[in-house]
């Protein structure tokens, strides 16, 4: 078997286990058990609620933005310690892990390991 | 190699979906009387022998109930998805030797990590089809956590990949299982890339699987349930079905490749094989409810940031060290 086939064989499985999962999990449990639940529905259910108010549109954010914001800020952060000086940051045991680690690489490296 | 019969009934029945099911009612068993202990309680008690049925009761209770949803979600796609996720997860396992008849090529790694990685956004898309303002938080930071830490996981995999290629791994999941003892004593290099790269690997596996200091998408506390704010019923069943099945699936990996793979059974006998990856899965997953229940969450800047400046050098410097 090759890769190509491999790659084929996991894609059509995992479809088949997926389609099973959806078809017992979901379709045959709202068939079988929840189709028998009374529906519960009044005046209220329709209502949009947000923050105990009724609104008309609830406000949307942009998961994006939220992303870009988290990524902003832990690398602005990172920028921020970057423009302390050369010595203040030397003195630090993360810069000194961080030498260390490139100089086993290097000898590593050097000597053939 | 297995015939057609074969890959169904290790699909369906063992060890794919049947026997993943039940691996599921023993770990979050497992998983919920551990965390009870360390917060001195007594976890689930009612429901069967020292309350091991409960997570099957709470799986029957959500998936009996009717689907709702509210005005502004989508209806099937997200459930197709996550359908779709769970049977990629699943079907993992027919690449690991805990499968009686395992398929494997040359670089399937490659394949099953492509999948593997692609299950995660099945429940950041999950939550977004559903929006809310929580959800939406959620997401945004599972998706930023994501970002970092799936690349992080896929570089330390790689580690003991490389290295088995040179015993004749040819970069096959299963096929480095069956030396993967060996990787930790090849060499010095070796040894430091295996070690670097397993704490490595733990760190974005953690993060990954959305387990403390790294669940800020669903942080109680700030955002009700983040990505599972709007969920209810099967559509929840689902969502956990997904998350529980990443926490056993993961490990596995983690521990077929980090672990000694088969070692100390006998390769060709799949019985044991299949015994020792269980064994060391459940020694991995345990040791994850552990730091799950103990340590604090992060902000979700303070996640990413420590997995940039922590576990990256970390990954950079195993796999270098791997490529001598």
């Amino acid at each position: 078997m090759d890769v190509y086939d491999f790659t084929l064989i996991y894609a059509g499985l995992g479809l088949l286990a997926g389609s099973v999962v959806y078809l017992v999990f979901y379709v045959l449990f709202q068939k079988l058990a929840a189709a028998r639940t009374p529906v519960q529905r009044d005046e209220v259910s329709r209502l949009v609620v947000m923050g105990g108010f009724t609104v008309e549109e609830p406000s949307r954010l942009s998961a994006i933005r939220i992303l870009k914001d988290i990524l902003m800020r832990s690398l602005g952060s990172a920028r921020v310690s970057r423009l302390e000086s050369f010595a203040g940051a030397i003195s630090s045991w993360y810069l000194l892990a961080l030498i260390l680690l490139s100089l086993l690489v290097a000898i590593s490296f050097t000597l053939g390991w | 190699m297995a015939n057609a019969l074969d890959l169904l009934i290790q699909t369906l029945v063992y060890p794919g979906l049947i026997f993943t099911i039940l691996l599921i009612i023993l770990t979050q068993w497992l998983a919920r009387k551990l965390s009870a202990r360390i917060q001195f309680r007594k976890g689930p008690v009612y429901a069967g022998p020292a309350g091991v049925l409960q997570p099957l009761a709470d799986l029957l209770k959500l998936v009996a109930k009717r689907d709702m949803v509210n005005k502004y979600s989508l209806v099937q796609s997200p459930l197709i998805a996550v359908s779709v996720g769970i049977g990629l997860l699943v079907v993992a396992q027919l690449a690991l030797p805990v499968a009686y008849s395992p398929i494997h090529a040359r670089y399937d790694a490659i394949a099953v990590l492509y999948f593997l990685l692609i299950v995660p956004f099945t429940i950041a898309y999950l939550a977004v089809a559903h929006p809310n303002p929580y959800t939406t938080i959620g997401a945004a930071r599972f998706l930023a956590i994501l970002v970092v830490s799936e690349p992080l996981f896929a570089t330390s995999i790689l580690v003991p990949l490389i290295i088995s290629s040179r015993l004749g791994g040819e970069f096959s999941i299963y096929l480095t299982s069956l030396n993967a003892a060996s990787l930790w004593s090849a060499g010095l290099s070796e040894a430091l890339a295996m070690a670097l790269a397993s704490i490595s690997g733990f760190i974005g596996m953690l993060a990954v699987l959305m387990v403390k200091p790294f669940d800020t998408a669903e942080a109680e506390s700030e955002i009700y349930w983040g990505v599972f704010t709007e969920l209810g019923g099967p559509r929840l069943a689902l969502g956990f079905f997904l998350k529980f099945a990443e926490r056993i699936v993961i490990p596995m990996i983690y521990a077929t490749l980090f672990l000694g793979g088969v070692w100390p059974a006998d390769p060709l006998n799949w019985a044991a094989s299949a015994l020792t990856i269980y064994l060391k899965t459940i020694l991995v997953f345990s040791i994850i409810v552990v730091v799950d229940s103990t340590l604090p969450r992060y902000k979700p800047e303070q996640a990413v940031t420590f997995l940039l400046k922590y576990a990256y050098p970390l990954a950079i410097a195993s796999i270098l060290l791997s490529l001598i």
